[in-house]
């Protein structure tokens, strides 16, 4: 009898944390597919996409195209740098004081703070006119994507057996071969996950963006979204329908994404 | 030659981490020198007189303590709602392949989306809060304009979506810990209170560090939640460290202030750092 209560408490206490957890993302689902202040009638099937269409009228796919060429190019900057550069950390003959010093740098370099790094960058961005342009934005956005890639891909070529370029280096090979033909196809899903996070964290950045970027015609979906929400008056419907619009590459990739959640923040 | 191909290989990655770290360090600690503003054009060697100023405002003092109460608050409650979560979803528990997931799900979203959700729950009129309030007779509350709720507001919104990384970490380190260990625990008939405390407790410890580490040094660069959903307001409850560098900087041109106070904001989280990366990598 006594287990009986107690798997009842336990169901109890993870159906609370449940119902804490998917309030939020229940009720901007249910907005963005209501109208106007219908938004109580929160369980009645009568729901709309105009919201949706009316994002898209006022021209919402210049925003998405802005942010996934950012995405895209920052990500492909920061694995095109970190991929030979952890490889070479991990696995190449080094100065011992020197391979733990740029571990410990890149470790540092996440911790700071991004806007007490930004002045300068700003700066330097405005005496160069690189301000309100795209490309000068996924250079900045190095500082989020660079020390990340570096580190994850570090933990994931330490993690390939010795022997497996052991035999490779029995038949000559050279380093740069080894990277190519042996250690990336056994890396492969950790390039992927790397990849996917950078593409995540690159199209949600908004500090930067807000800084660096000015005009509508380079906006990118997060600060459009901001716009919504500190404008008077807020436009609940269409604030609502831009943020599931925004979310949802991230849902498809939960699945995927989950398991390397924390490995980004654990030791090697 | 093995030896120049490994400093061909990094070289690219050093000179950019070089570049977007040592440079803008280095450049905020000479601008902080310096009577600086990028509107006027004035620029002229002060010494430590930004910092002087800075001492004296009362609007940096008051972020400074809020980015303190704000990390403080926001660390323990998701520290410790992550650990108590993990325990529970550790149980003997079906469909967890499906729960886990569903918990982690706040954690996929962006800040802005995460500001824009709760900004619908916390209206005063529409909101769903309180909507609930009212629903239970109780009187609703002005969540983001209260000088009261409004920073622990934000300390709720930001449990919500980071309490799912504490959560996970933790349930990583529960999995850890060898299941014997409870059985004879039950063996010797030690109650689940004392089996938590003498078992899981010690043997979670490391990544308790890690947790608290990492959220302190997380909560304490607050900008995007007060930026989108209060401005700092009202009458600055919520004004944080990295808002006040932003407000002086590049709203009001004084990038001599802006940057004392970036100096100033980096020292302080400079020992937290120094912890978390002995923690992480020396360990």
């Amino acid at each position: 009898m006594r287990i009986r209560v107690e798997s009842i408490g336990l169901y109890l206490g993870i159906a609370l944390v449940l119902l804490w957890t998917l309030t939020p993302i229940y009720w901007i689902a249910n907005v963005s597919l209501r109208a106007g202040l219908e938004v109580y009638e929160a369980f009645s099937p009568k729901i709309t996409f105009e919201n949706y269409v009316k994002l898209f009228q006022e021209g919402f796919e210049r925003y998405l195209v802005n942010t996934v060429y950012l995405a895209f190019l920052s990500t492909a900057i920061s694995l095109a740098l970190a991929v030979p550069a952890s490889y070479a950390i991990s696995r190449l003959a080094l100065n011992e004081y020197f391979r733990r010093g740029f571990l410990a740098w890149t470790l540092f370099a996440r911790t700071i703070p991004p806007i007490v790094l930004i002045l300068p960058i700003y700066v330097m961005f405005a005496s160069m006119k690189l301000l309100d342009n795209l490309n000068a934005v996924a250079m900045a956005y190095q500082i989020y994507t660079l020390p990340f890639a570096l580190w994850t891909l570090i933990g994931f070529f330490r993690a390939v057996p010795k022997e497996v370029e052991e035999a490779a280096l029995v038949d000559g090979a050279g380093p740069l071969t080894i990277l190519v033909r042996v250690m990336l196809p056994i890396v492969a899903p950790g390039l992927v996950a790397t990849a996917i996070f950078c593409l995540l964290m690159t199209w949600n950045e908004f500090l930067y963006a807000v800084i660096l970027l000015q005009s509508l015609k380079n906006y990118t979906v997060p600060l459009v979204i901001a716009s919504y929400i500190s404008e008077w008056g807020v436009k609940w419907g269409e604030m609502a329908a831009a943020g599931i619009i925004s979310s949802l590459p991230m849902l498809l990739f939960t699945g995927y994404v989950q398991k390397y959640l924390v490995l980004g923040f654990m030791k090697k | 030659m093995r030896q120049k191909i490994a400093v061909f290989l990094i070289l690219p990655s050093l000179l950019l981490l070089a570049f977007l770290t040592v440079y803008p360090i280095l450049g905020v600690f000479y601008y902080s020198l310096h009577a600086y503003n990028l509107v006027s054009g004035e620029f002229k060697f002060t010494g430590l007189n930004e910092y002087l100023s800075l001492l004296k405002d009362d609007v940096f003092s008051v972020s400074v303590w809020n980015t303190v109460l704000f990390s403080l608050m926001a660390t323990f409650a998701q520290t410790l709602l992550g650990l108590g979560v993990a325990v529970l979803v550790n149980q003997r528990v079906r469909g967890k392949n499906y729960i886990v997931p569903l918990l982690v799900l706040p954690n996929m979203f962006s800040v802005v989306v995460v500001s824009s959700m709760w900004k619908l729950m916390m209206d005063y009129d529409t909101g769903l809060l309180n909507y609930i309030l009212r629903f239970l007779g109780l009187p609703p509350q002005a969540w983001l304009t209260s000088f009261e709720l409004a920073l622990p507001s934000i300390v709720l919104i930001d449990t919500w979506q980071w309490t799912p990384v504490c959560f996970l970490i933790f349930y990583a380190g529960l999995q850890s810990i060898p299941r014997d260990l409870y059985e004879a625990a039950t063996l010797d008939g030690a109650s689940p209170f004392r089996t938590f405390r003498s078992i899981t407790l010690p043997l979670l410890k490391p990544y308790i560090a890690l947790v608290l580490l990492l959220r302190s040094i997380d909560t304490f660069r607050l900008f995007d939640k007060v930026y989108l959903l209060t401005g700092g307001g009202p009458a600055h409850a919520t004004e944080t460290i990295s808002l006040y560098i932003f407000k002086s900087g590049l709203v009001f041109w004084e990038v001599g202030k802006a940057s004392a106070a970036s100096f100033v904001m980096l020292v302080i989280i400079l020992s937290l750092s120094a912890l978390y990366v002995r923690e992480v990598i020396l360990k």
